[in-house]
């Protein structure tokens, strides 16, 4: 298997995953679905499968080659916090995005053999990135849902908001931990050292920290708004955190810059 | 919220008293960074540290059995919590904001040198209020033992394995060390600089047997001669050259389609040509045919971005003004061969490589550098060496986390809900 077949297996394997997550809204279509997204997670495994036979290593040494893994563990990372959690976003987020990644591959095929740096090949690379972008899909929705709040909406039903808001707060910041630890441990290996205060690694521990001082804050507190605002505010750090550090004076000398 | 009536400083202490004793900390912080400037962390060196732990851990352990007191209470108190991670935020801002690790600067950068605000993690300030997180986190993980239940899981992983990290790491911090040393190919080396070039003999000699590099196929380009820029300007296009073999590569560079005749991987010129030879300071070459497709000229030769040796250059001329170059080889992986000796007399073969890093004991040695104008011919390589005896704990701590996380994302708010 090679690029020139991954065509067929890329629009298969998005169009089983765009249908999963948009039939996820009907009640009643579970049984689809679940054979959708699984049909979806199938086709990739094989063409990765195959694409590994094919050029005998692991396709893990290409931008193009880590964009199939991202697809893959997106979807497969986003059904499995589906099944859990049941809510119907929680599955077309992931599966847009592992779209797009797989678009990326279709629609741009130069930059399938654009290399990687020495300094990214690594065993982290890919579970770093994915649960951060699967955690910043999920903490979008919690920011979502304490903005129609603070709009005024829901106020019927607040309290299914409130429980959509901290659900995904707290899972949000699980994915949020498990990206921070495993930068912790390829930094270690990488850097000499698994915490150096770097830049990036400064706004990921700010935007970490603002999500656990709303995750103490609802403990006690319930019906405050200052939770609700520290929701937005939390996610314009993340938004520093992730793109805006390579624009911020105090980050020029991040190791973490990659152009 | 705050019950109404309540004197302030009347127990039970709530969100106001935390909020005072917080900045009262970090004001007392202040005042020492005036008076007796950042802190210093030879106080922290072993076995200082490892005393410290133990004061901390019995301290902790006392407060929890013995304090029923309503300060002891307060200590693992949620307001206290919301009042120190509010610290955190507001000092990781400072730092987020703010160049670290800076001396005293120009202009306003100053007054923020003198408070300890260029370098945040040495700040009394900071210290004193990760100091006092320590104690209060201690105490809310022992005072929940108390009133053990297994459907807390979730609050245990995350505290435990936090404390763990903050504990080690903190408290470890002094005793790391980061040495670089560099040695020549074929030679052995045990001593480096440290900092103020006085020289250190380490425990472990490395000797280097071999520095290599390897490098990715390159990509063809078409410049403009007088600018050196690849065009088209703006938007220039790259051809990348695929490993898998010449036929591979056909694709078009503005009006030119490119094919490739043959490519080598690793090059060196001989008259006009370029042979196969796997020297150091061989380049990758391609011999390459550009058709114009408006006028049908075929032009044919070698192209070569020349490596590390500018003689081996070669481009194609197109016309007049264009010429198709082929790019510098982008670095894929660095390897030293080295052996490591220890003073046990154990000998250690390895093939260090970014990423792959060799533990050895309590260090890390790291593939950091090499003599980049010499690229792949370079003659030494740079090895750092990284010593932290607190890396374990500091791994078990984060092992802690991660399964915290992991039932974070199961038990959403659950988890939440268990403890209150």
């Amino acid at each position: 298997m090679t690029w020139d077949t991954f065509i067929w297996f890329a629009l298969f394997s998005a169009v089983c995953w765009l249908c999963a997550g948009g039939l996820a809204f009907q009640p009643k279509k579970a049984a689809a679905v679940n054979a959708l997204m699984l049909a979806g997670l199938l086709g990739m495994g094989v063409f990765i499968a195959g694409f590994w036979v094919e050029l005998g290593r692991p396709p893990l040494r290409t931008m193009g080659e880590t964009r199939l893994w991202y697809g893959f563990f997106l979807a497969a990372a986003g059904y499995a916090t589906y099944r859990r959690w049941k809510y119907p976003w929680l599955l077309l987020f992931p599966s847009l995005i592992a779209c797009v990644f797989v678009g990326i591959n279709l629609v741009r095929p130069e930059i399938h053999s654009a290399s990687l740096m020495p300094a990214l090949q690594s065993v982290y690379f890919i579970p770093h990135v994915t649960v951060y972008i699967l955690s910043y899909a999920i903490l979008g929705v919690a920011t979502a849902a304490a903005l129609i709040r603070l709009a005024g909406g829901g106020r019927k039903n607040s309290a299914a908001l409130y429980a959509v808001m901290d659900n995904s707060v707290y899972i949000g910041f699980g994915f949020l931990l498990l990206g921070m630890l495993s930068g912790a441990l390829w930094a270690k290996d990488a850097w000499g050292h698994y915490w150096s205060w770097d830049p990036k690694e400064t706004w990921a521990f700010i935007t970490a920290v603002a999500y656990l001082l709303y995750i103490h804050l609802r403990l006690r507190y319930k019906d405050g708004t200052f939770a609700l605002w520290l929701l937005p505010a939390a996610f314009v750090l993340l938004l520093i955190a992730w793109i805006g550090v390579s624009y911020l004076p105090a980050a020029q000398g991040s190791t973490h810059i990659y152009s | 919220m705050v019950k109404n009536g309540r004197p302030l400083w009347q127990a039970p202490w709530q969100f106001r008293e935390s909020a005072l004793v917080c900045c009262g900390i970090a004001a007392a912080g202040f005042a020492l960074q005036a008076v007796i400037g950042p802190f210093d962390f030879f106080f922290l060196h072993w076995p200082g540290n490892l005393f410290i732990l133990a004061l901390l851990c019995i301290g902790i352990a006392l407060g929890a059995c013995y304090g029923k007191t309503s300060f002891s209470r307060w200590l693992s108190s949620l307001p206290l919590a919301l009042c120190l991670i509010g610290a955190l935020l507001f000092f990781s801002l400072i730092m987020g904001f703010t160049p670290q690790a800076g001396g005293a600067g120009p202009g306003d950068a100053r007054l923020l040198a003198r408070l300890g605000l260029t370098r945040v993690t040495s700040a009394w300030p900071f210290i004193l209020l990760y100091a006092f997180t320590l104690v209060s986190l201690g105490m809310t993980i022992v005072r929940r033992f108390f009133n053990f239940s297994l459907r807390d899981y979730v609050f245990y992983l995350n505290h435990i394995g936090l404390w763990v990290v903050l504990a080690a790491a903190g408290l470890g911090a002094a005793d790391v060390q980061r040495l670089v040393m560099h040695v020549r190919e074929g030679e052995t080396e045990w001593r480096v600089y440290g900092q103020g070039g006085a020289v250190l003999e380490l425990p472990l000699a490395v000797t280097l047997k071999d520095f290599a590099m390897e490098e990715y196929p390159p990509k063809l380009a078409v410049i403009n001669m007088q600018t050196g820029r690849p065009q088209p300007e703006g938007k220039p296009l790259f051809l990348p050259i695929s490993a898998s073999g010449p036929e591979a590569l056909r694709g078009r560079l503005g009006v030119w389609e490119v094919s490739l005749e043959s490519y080598i991987h690793e090059a060196i010129k001989k008259g006009e040509d370029y042979v196969p030879s796997p020297m150091p300071v061989s380049t990758p070459a391609a011999l390459v045919k550009a058709r114009n497709t408006l006028s049908g000229e075929i032009k044919r030769g070698w192209v070569c971005s020349g490596g590390s040796v500018p003689e081996f250059f070669s481009g194609l001329s197109l016309d007049g003004t264009l010429l198709l170059v082929m790019t510098r080889p982008e670095p894929r992986r660095y390897l030293s061969d080295i052996v490591v000796l220890t003073q046990d007399g154990d000998k250690i073969e390895h093939r260090l490589e970014v990423n792959k890093p060799l533990r050895v004991g309590f260090w890390n040695l790291y593939q950091y550098s090499y003599d980049s104008k010499a690229g792949k011919a370079s003659a030494y390589s740079s090895i750092e060496l990284v010593y932290d005896p607190w890396l374990y704990p500091v791994y078990a701590g984060v092992a802690i986390m991660l399964a915290g996380g992991v039932c974070l994302v199961w038990a959403g708010a659950g988890a939440g809900r268990a403890r209150s």
